[in-house]
C-alpha cells in the first residue's frame, strides 16, 4: 500500500515538475539578435508606466537616428498564433541597416499572448526553422492576452470609446482594443501604450503584420486607412509588377478597434496592415502540428481549394512560412518605397533586408542564423 | 464556314466604334470599393490629368474630357460613404446619362476580379457596362463573359488585362498618345 502511494506521489510530482518547467519556459522570451545598427531598446512601459513589470511590457527595438527621414513602426506578434507576423519582424530586426530615417520594431506586440496558447486549437508550443547548421526553435502563442493577465472575460466586450459590442473573448484581442484607454483593461492598456508610442515618436508609417485563414475574405492583402491609401495602392501595384498578388482593402470606418482604423483616426500616422494566408489558423485544417506551421501544407485545404472554398490559390505546394514571411517582407519594401516617393522630404532608406525572391532562393534560416550575430 | 466567321468578325470589328478619349479625366467609383484607388495611382504615374471623386455627380462633368468609372460594389465602402445601394445606383445612372448627353466618353473599368462579382457588385457592373463607351476588365472578373457579352451586344470596344498593373499601358495609350519625337 505504502509502495503504491509512493509510486503515485512520485508520478504526480514528476508531472507537476514537467508541466511546471514547461510553464516557466513559456514565460521566458526567446532570444533575439538585433543587427549592429540597433540604436537602443526601450520598453513599451516607457509609453504607459502601468505596464511596467507586467507580462505586456515588451521590447521596442529602435534602428537609425532622427535625421529628418521617416519614422516607421513595424508591429509583429499582435496575434501570436500568426507566426509569419513575428518571424518577419524578427528577420527585420536581425538584419536591417538604416541609412535614413528611424525604424521601430515591436516583434512581440502582445507579449502576454506569447506566454500561452489558445485552448482547443492544438497549436504546437514551438516550431523549428532550419538553419545552415542546425535548427532554431520559435515559440507559438495565442491570439489573445493570457487569461492570467486578464480574467474573466465579460459576456460582451464593449469597445471604448465607440461602444461597439463584440464577443467577450475579444476583450483580450489587442487588434480589437485600439486606441486603448488610460483606465482600460489590461489589453486596452497595451493598445493605449502603442497609440502613445505612435504619437510621441511621431511615427509616419505603421505596418501591422498579420495572418489569417485561407477562407477569410481579407487575405493576401494590404489594408489601409484613408490617409495611407495612396501609399498602399502604389505598393500593391509595385507588388503586382513583381508577380505578387495583393488586394487593396480599405479600413472599414464602422468596424472599430483595429490598428489601421484607430491609429489612423487618433494619430497622424499612415496606418496599414498586411495579411498572409496561414492554414494552421484555418477552420478546415486537419492534423495540427509544428510541420503544418512551417510547411503550410494541409491536404484538407487542397481539397477545399478544388471546390472553391478558399480565397487564395492553394495546391499541393501549400503556403510555406517562407512564402508568408516573404510576402510581408516584400510588402514592407514596397510600402516604405511608396511612402518615400510620396513624401520625398521624409524618405526612409535601408539595406540588409532580402527581397521576396532572395528569401525563396536562400530560405529563412540564412537570415535568422544567430551565429551571424556574435 | 471559316470564311463566313472571318467575315462576321470583320463586320463586328468594323461596327465597333473606337472611343475617343480626351483629358482631363473624372475618375469615380461604381459601387464604392477601394478599386478606384488603384486607377488613381496609375493615372498619377502616367501623368494623365484627372480629378478623383468617389461620389461624383453630373455637376462635376463640366470641363472634363472623359469619365472613368471603376465598377464593383463593396458593402463596407457603401457603409463608409454612407450611401445605400439604391442611392449609389441612382447616382451612377444620373452621372452616366449626363455624360452621354454631354458626349463625354465613358470608360468602364473592372479590376476587382471575382471578389467584385456577385449580387451587390453585378448591379453596378451591369449598369456601368451598359452605359459605357468602352469596357476594360482585369482577368478574373469576367470568367462568365458578362462584360464581354454586354460589349458585344452593344458593339462597344472590350479589352482585358492580365493584371491591374498592365492597365497603365492601356490608359497611356488611350489618354496620353505618344508625342512625336524631336530628332
Amino acid at each position: 500500500m505504502k509502495l503504491r502511494a509512493a509510486i503515485f506521489a512520485v508520478g504526480v510530482l514528476s508531472l507537476a515538475i514537467y508541466t511546471g518547467l514547461g510553464f516557466r519556459a513559456s514565460q521566458v522570451d526567446e532570444p533575439l539578435y538585433p543587427s549592429p545598427s540597433l540604436s537602443k531598446i526601450v520598453r513599451l512601459s516607457e509609453y504607459d508606466s502601468r505596464l511596467r513589470g507586467t507580462r505586456a511590457d515588451t521590447d521596442v527595438y529602435e534602428f537609425g537616428e532622427p535625421d529628418g527621414g521617416a519614422t516607421i513602426l513595424v508591429l509583429g506578434g499582435t496575434h501570436c498564433d500568426e507566426p509569419a507576423s513575428y518571424i518577419a519582424a524578427y528577420l527585420l530586426l536581425e538584419n536591417i541597416e538604416m541609412e535614413r530615417g528611424r525604424m521601430l520594431i515591436v516583434p512581440r506586440t502582445n507579449r502576454s499572448a506569447m506566454s500561452h496558447k489558445t485552448i482547443g486549437e492544438a497549436h504546437p508550443p514551438t516550431f523549428d526553422i532550419p538553419l545552415p547548421n542546425g535548427v532554431r526553435p520559435f515559440r507559438m502563442g495565442s491570439r489573445y492576452t493570457n487569461p492570467l493577465d486578464q480574467w474573466p472575460d465579460p459576456e460582451v466586450f464593449v469597445h471604448s470609446p465607440s461602444g461597439q459590442e463584440l464577443s467577450g473573448a475579444d476583450s483580450r484581442n489587442l487588434n480589437r482594443s485600439y486606441p486603448g484607454a488610460a483606465n482600460g483593461n489590461f489589453t486596452g492598456q497595451i493598445a493605449f501604450a502603442i497609440t502613445e508610442l505612435v504619437k510621441q515618436e511621431h511615427v509616419d508609417l505603421v505596418i501591422d503584420l498579420h495572418e489569417a485563414s485561407p477562407e477569410y475574405p481579407v487575405i493576401n492583402a494590404i489594408v489601409a486607412h484613408e490617409r495611407a491609401m495612396d501609399c498602399a495602392s502604389m505598393a500593391v501595384l509595385d507588388l503586382q509588377l513583381e508577380g505578387l498578388e495583393f488586394a487593396l482593402e480599405p479600413s472599414p470606418a464602422n468596424f472599430r478597434g483595429l490598428s489601421h482604423r484607430e491609429l489612423g483616426d487618433h494619430t497622424l500616422t499612415h496606418a496599414t496592415l498586411m495579411e498572409s494566408a496561414n492554414v494552421s489558423q484555418g477552420r478546415l485544417r486537419g492534423k495540427t502540428n509544428a510541420d503544418l506551421v512551417v510547411s503550410g501544407l494541409d491536404s484538407m485545404y487542397v481539397r477545399a481549394a478544388k471546390i472553391n472554398m478558399t480565397r487564395v490559390p492553394y495546391d499541393e505546394k501549400g503556403i510555406p512560412l517562407k512564402v508568408r514571411v516573404g510576402r510581408h517582407i516584400a510588402g514592407f519594401h514596397k510600402l516604405i518605397s511608396a511612402f518615400s516617393q510620396l513624401n520625398p522630404d521624409r524618405a526612409a532608406a535601408f539595406t540588409g533586408i532580402p527581397t521576396y525572391d532572395e528569401l525563396q532562393q536562400h530560405d529563412l534560416g540564412i537570415y535568422l542564423d544567430p551565429h551571424d550575430h556574435p | 464556314m471559316i470564311r463566313h466567321w472571318s467575315l462576321a468578325l470583320l463586320l463586328f470589328a468594323a461596327s465597333v466604334q473606337a472611343a475617343d478619349f480626351k483629358t482631363p479625366v473624372l475618375l469615380t467609383s461604381g459601387g464604392q470599393s477601394a478599386d478606384p484607388q488603384m486607377i488613381k495611382t496609375l493615372l498619377t504615374r502616367e501623368n494623365i490629368p484627372f480629378t478623383y471623386e468617389p461620389l461624383a455627380t453630373s455637376a462635376m462633368l463640366a470641363g472634363q474630357g472623359a469619365l472613368i468609372i471603376v465598377l464593383g460594389g463593396s458593402s463596407k465602402g457603401l457603409g463608409a460613404a454612407k450611401v445605400s445601394a439604391e442611392q449609389e445606383t441612382a447616382r451612377i445612372t444620373e452621372l452616366l446619362k449626363s455624360a452621354a448627353e454631354q458626349k463625354i466618353t465613358v470608360l468602364a473599368v473592372h479590376v476587382g476580379g471575382k471578389n467584385r462579382r456577385g449580387a451587390l457588385s453585378d448591379e453596378f457592373n451591369k449598369l456601368g457596362a451598359n452605359m459605357a463607351d468602352e469596357i476594360v476588365v482585369v482577368v478574373g472578373g469576367d470568367d462568365d463573359g458578362l462584360f464581354k457579352g454586354i460589349a458585344e451586344s452593344r458593339k462597344v470596344p472590350y479589352s482585358s488585362a492580365a493584371k491591374i498593373a498592365d492597365l497603365g499601358g492601356i490608359l497611356r495609350a488611350k489618354f496620353a498618345p505618344a508625342q512625336p519625337t524631336q530628332e
